[in-house]
């Protein structure tokens, strides 16, 4: 499938996302795939424009206390600035953080660091996330979910779950993870792209990692090309994700430092 | 009506007095903390918002909860409405539905499946229902645009637009795909907004 192909198919989710028909792990990827767009922009903006002629004229009048009590809350409302940094501007910050900017990240960094320090594993990588050229993989990550979507019902449902959360990491070695998980359903689903090739007598092992250790969450399948995605239960919201290279087989406790580590928490 | 000017408005600071400002020209006051073009901004939308609101989240007191919500994030991002993107209109009415879906969502995230399941039960068969919401359509034009996307299209973009159904739910209420109920959304959508004539 080529990459047109591919971005074809993102954008069948425009309907959608314009709608509010989109799971907020599916949201978060297809403003993604806007961020990097050029044209879909604008006709998010006319979809948005004829779905806000939908809603109508008004057709109930809201109670008179009700204008009161706005006017009374908006005398004490801060009012944002206006945004300046066009970057900041990207619906692809939504992606990147639940909190966003570099204070959020840090946060985000210090938890992760925390958590995997409590786990006793090494953390060895980066937990670069927001990579330049997110639009390609979203492209792929995309392409995946979607074959998934309609194969494995499954992960379809935990991919709608309202409270999905969608996190992608750069993996030490070459290739993404992304997982996207949700507490009320228990589970996390994992899919890579482009790991580096293992030895034969090695294979990539996913953990759930609590503040009570490393808990086996599945092997990948294969290390080339986009991985079958991974499913795994018992996630309480409470872990991180992680990936380690281990032993055919797998082992009970990570034997090596981890490769790539997605906080969910 | 004037919220609904969708033509990029000049926009200055000695338009605020005139009776017909538009929706554009009191954000623009608005994003400078005026309170008394925030007032009027109310007047003008604060009816669409609570009306969307309702269809969406159904119980009174909640709906007034999230119309309030919306309209201080109104107040509060004003300034961050870019009018080269779309109309006031619309970004206000995007916030409302966001906000209520969210609000849906939320409440039904623990027993959801229990819940749909449930609702589906004791659903109204489907044609009343979309019939009922063409119905409260006001707009002639909206309900003739309307009754130019085939049936798929029209209840797929209904259901998830007033029930805040996400579009597998649709899927699984229409008895159809997870991928036709995309494409009906996506072509209907175009559909209706060629129809309507919304174009820049």
């Amino acid at each position: 499938m080529t990459d047109d192909t591919a971005r074809i198919e993102a954008h069948t989710l425009i309907g959608a996302y314009v709608l509010d028909a989109l799971s907020d792990a599916e949201r978060r990827l297809f403003e993604e795939h806007l961020a990097g767009c050029s044209g879909c922009a604008q006709e998010t903006a006319d979809l948005l424009e004829a779905t806000a002629l939908l809603a109508g004229e008004s057709s109930v009048e809201p109670p008179a206390h009700l204008r009161d009590q706005v006017l009374a809350a908006v005398a004490h409302a801060r009012q944002l600035p206006p945004r300046t940094d066009d970057r900041t501007d990207q619906p692809s910050q939504v992606v990147a953080l639940h909190s966003g900017g570099s204070t959020g990240r840090s946060r985000w960094l210090r938890r992760t660091a925390t958590l995997a320090a409590a786990a006793g594993i090494a953390v060895a990588v980066t937990l670069g996330i927001q990579a330049v050229d997110t639009n390609n993989r979203l492209e792929r990550d995309l392409r995946a979910l979607e074959q998934v979507n309609t194969r494995n019902s499954e992960v379809a449902e935990l991919l709608a779950a309202p409270d999905a959360k969608l996190v992608r990491g750069d993996v030490a070695g070459g290739g993404t993870g992304t997982v996207v998980a949700s507490s009320a359903r228990g589970q996390v689903v994992f899919l890579a792209h482009g790991l580096a090739p293992l030895p034969e007598d090695r294979t990539y092992q996913l953990w759930l990692i609590g503040a009570d250790g490393p808990r086996p969450a599945g092997l990948l399948t294969s290390s080339d090309g986009p991985s079958d995605p991974l499913l795994a239960s018992g996630f309480t919201g409470r872990e991180a994700v992680g990936l380690t290279v281990e032993p055919q087989g797998g082992s009970p406790q990570p034997t090596t430092p981890t490769v790539v580590v997605l906080p969910l928490v | 009506m004037a919220g609904r000017e969708r033509k990029l408005q000049a926009v200055s600071a000695d338009t605020p007095e005139r009776a017909d400002a538009t929706a554009e020209e009191l954000l623009a006051l608005v994003a400078r903390g005026d309170d008394k073009a925030f007032a009027r901004l109310y007047d003008v939308v604060a009816g669409r918002v609570f009306s969307l609101v309702r269809r969406v989240v159904r119980d009174h007191a909640q709906s007034e909860e999230v119309t309030q919500e919306v309209l201080v994030e109104v107040w509060r991002t004003a300034a961050r409405f870019d009018p080269g993107r779309g109309s006031a209109l619309a970004w206000v009415m995007t916030m409302a539905h966001r906000r209520a879906v969210d609000r849906v969502r939320s409440a039904q995230s623990a027993t959801r499946r229990e819940d749909l399941a449930a609702r589906l039960d004791v659903e109204t068969p489907f044609d009343a229902v979309s019939e009922q919401v063409a119905a409260r359509i006001e707009r002639r034009q909206v309900r003739r645009c309307l009754s130019t996307l085939t049936d798929l299209q029209r209840e797929s973009i209904l259901l998830s637009y007033f029930r805040g159904y996400t579009y597998p739910e649709t899927a699984s209420v229409l008895g159809i795909p997870l991928g036709t109920v995309k494409t009906r959304m996506r072509d209907g959508l175009i559909r209706l907004r060629d129809c309507l004539g919304v174009t820049r």
